[in-house]
């Protein structure tokens, strides 16, 4: 075999482009959408080996980053902003959760995949609603599932489950106004 | 299925996927059976009725597994047990004309729209050749017989619409 073919898969893979995000809300257009009216105070925090198995290990799902980042917000309540695996990239979220841990609202930030963007329909999120850690939030148990974006709704389910596990972990000790 | 060619082909998946998705292992099994219309052994060149179906099947085992390490990249390893056989017989030992095994890397990469996938496979020198004694067709344990080279590349494109 002639070597220089040998060029063509590497030729390949050294030309695709990067995929265009396609931006739907900025962390402080969904934070002012999901908490009208409410300021924002950080509360950043780095998930220390135990919090982090003990989020594994109640919620039944994997931590991707141990870099937390949530907001607490003057009209009480939590914005949290995380993201989970796609089909090809990370799908960007956030959830907002009441000041008992509760989710208030979810939103897809950005969405990068070609198919399984209907994740993003409002009736989808607003299963999720009123929610919190003591729920099932299991894709087809109290989530249903969506034909042809069944990776898309699991990992999301998965994330949100994730979340207001962590709040219960991590943040509920410090909702007091 | 062509003017001189049937082919039948069935294909067995079994996939399972760990660590949200990233980490995938799959198992192919795919079984071929093949008639060709061939001219008979010795057959006038000029007689275009002096043909025959010649039989053949073939079954391969394809392993591979692949991890995302970083946003639409996957990198992967395949292994392929190829064996051909002689008539429609692709369960049968006896029937055995070539058996050969390849390995190699893959690496994967796709975006919202595009995907490519390139894989690099070397056999390996654990081939045999049941249809032919001589060691010719058998060279430092791989086989050189039709459709058993020595490196293979491979280069999928796909584009999501």
């Amino acid at each position: 075999m002639n070597s220089r073919f040998l060029l063509v898969p590497v030729a390949a893979v050294c030309w695709v482009q990067p995929s265009q995000a396609v931006v739907y809300m900025s962390v402080e257009q969904a934070q002012s959408a999901m908490f009208p009216g409410a300021t924002f105070a950080p509360e950043f925090r780095t998930l220390t080996p135990a919090q982090v198995s003990a989020i594994e290990k109640t919620s039944d799902t994997h931590v991707l980053d141990k870099q937390l980042r949530a907001w607490k917000a003057s009209t009480g309540g939590w914005f949290i902003a995380d993201q989970v695996v796609g089909k090809h990239d990370f799908i960007p979220f956030a959830v907002a959760l009441d000041d008992k841990g509760a989710v208030k609202a979810v939103e897809i930030l950005e969405y990068r995949e070609a198919y399984g963007g209907e994740v993003r329909n409002g009736p989808w999120r607003a299963q999720f609603v009123g929610k919190g850690h003591d729920a099932a939030l299991q894709l087809t148990r109290d989530i249903q599932n969506i034909s042809g974006a069944t990776l898309s709704s699991k990992h999301v389910t998965d994330g949100v489950r994730r979340l207001v596990t962590t709040y219960a972990v991590l943040l509920s000790g410090n909702s007091a106004q | 299925m062509g003017a001189g060619l049937r082919e039948l082909e069935s294909r067995l998946i079994v996939q399972k996927n760990f660590l949200d998705d990233r980490m995938v292992l799959a198992f192919n099994l795919t079984v071929t059976d093949d008639w060709r219309d061939v001219p008979r052994p010795g057959a006038n060149d000029n007689d275009p009725l002096d043909h025959a179906w010649l039989k053949q099947s073939g079954m391969n085992l394809g392993l591979a597994g692949s991890y995302r390490f970083t946003s639409g990249w996957s990198a992967g390893l395949e292994l392929q047990n190829e064996r051909g056989f002689e008539g429609i017989a692709p369960f049968s030992a006896s029937a055995r004309t070539d058996v050969a095994y390849y390995l190699g890397p893959s690496l994967h990469y796709a975006n919202q729209h595009l995907f490519v996938t390139a894989t690099y496979l070397e056999q390996l020198p654990l081939a045999s050749d049941y249809a032919h004694t001589s060691p010719d067709f058998v060279v430092d344990g791989r086989t050189y017989a039709a459709n058993f080279e020595r490196r293979r590349v491979r280069l999928k494109f796909g584009w999501y619409f």
